[in-house]
């Protein structure tokens, strides 16, 4: 039998590191946005972003078959065409986002530790914008 | 820079700013000259943005019916100025959702050139189900696009590249979340971010 895990590391701004998530999904409050470049006169701009470490896990009868950390920077727009992204939409949408990625990434089979974190970046950042209008995914550095 | 850059000298730029054969998960990316030198171009541009914000000010006068957005995000890892100026017409579409449209113009901080397209989202209950990008002309969008163009042309000293060298393959660079094998010129000159 095969299972998928996933499961969100948090990797605060400050020394802390925790552990959370599992098979139920990961939880919006683990994405943690912070202020990242300031709104500058009327329209849409300004720019928050939240940083966190999703490990995947491809558990099988014979133990763990694969695990991969992905350290990734999600970066979402103050407000964009539809108005205003409230911290808390943000966090629920990339937590969403995350858990769809995640699940696709652990299909793909072939493919090297690196590759999974880029198409889980890839899938992350396409889903989340479909909902946040200009939300990046990007590798946090 | 010459503005006359063929298609391999473009390949070579590219490859002056990001290390080949190499993911950006994998050691030694983040250390290699070429990533560095990307980060100082990154950096030279962004300390030298007046231009850019004359022309999205002028975007601004010169359209008033129409919503333009200055959504350059060269401080996340984009290798482009951006605009999107959002067309005033809003058609409802069959089945529901309407059509959102704009001119996208992105101009490289790495050569003189810049991209042109006509970006169709379909918009259904808040909720952007499709997105069609089209870099040739389009009858709904070309009196705006002809606005925008002339504009920037007037303003920056840039050119437009053919399509044929837009999507010249690189296949050995990974640029942002574009996979090695998978970058286009226009991925790694621009951004792969396009929508």
């Amino acid at each position: 039998m095969t299972r998928y895990v996933v499961v969100l590391t948090l990797l605060c701004l400050t020394a802390c590191v925790s552990f959370i998530g599992g098979p139920s999904g990961i939880s919006p409050s683990q994405f943690q946005f912070q202020p990242m470049v300031q709104r500058r006169g009327p329209g849409p701009g300004g720019w928050k972003s939240a940083r966190v470490t999703i490990q995947l896990l491809h558990v099988t009868d014979q133990g763990i078959h694969k695990n991969v950390w992905c350290p990734v920077e999600v970066q979402v727009p103050e407000i964009n065409y539809l108005g205003v992204i409230t911290d808390q939409f943000a966090q629920e949408e990339a937590a969403r986002a995350s858990d769809i990625a995640s699940e696709r990434t652990m299909k793909q089979e072939a493919l090297l530790s690196a590759e999974m974190c880029e198409h889980f970046r890839k899938e992350m950042e396409r889903e989340i914008g479909k909902v946040i209008e200009g939300a990046r995914v990007i590798k946090a550095l | 820079m010459s503005a006359d850059l063929s298609t391999p000298q473009l390949l070579e730029l590219v490859h002056q700013h990001y290390p080949a054969n190499l993911r950006d998960a994998e050691e030694g990316y983040t250390e290699s000259e070429q990533y560095q030198r990307l980060l100082r171009a990154r950096q030279g541009a962004l300390k030298s943005s007046e231009a850019w914000e004359r022309l999205v000010s002028r975007l601004t006068a010169v359209l008033p019916d129409c919503r333009v957005e200055d959504w350059s995000i060269i401080f996340g890892g984009d290798n482009c100025w951006r605009v999107r100026v959002y067309l005033p017409e809003v058609p409802r579409i069959s089945g529901g959702g309407q059509e959102v449209r704009a001119v996208v113009v992105l101009v490289s901080i790495l050569a003189p050139l810049y991209v042109r397209y006509s970006s169709l989202r379909k918009l259904v209950d808040r909720r952007w189900e499709e997105t069609k990008l089209v870099y040739e002309d389009l009858p709904e969008t070309k009196p705006y696009a002809d606005k925008v163009e002339m504009l920037v042309r007037s303003e920056l000293s840039v050119r437009p590249l053919t399509l044929d060298a837009l999507f010249a393959p690189v296949p050995d660079i990974q640029c942002r979340n574009t996979a090695l094998g998978k970058a286009q010129l226009i991925d790694c000159l621009f951004t792969d971010d396009r929508w």
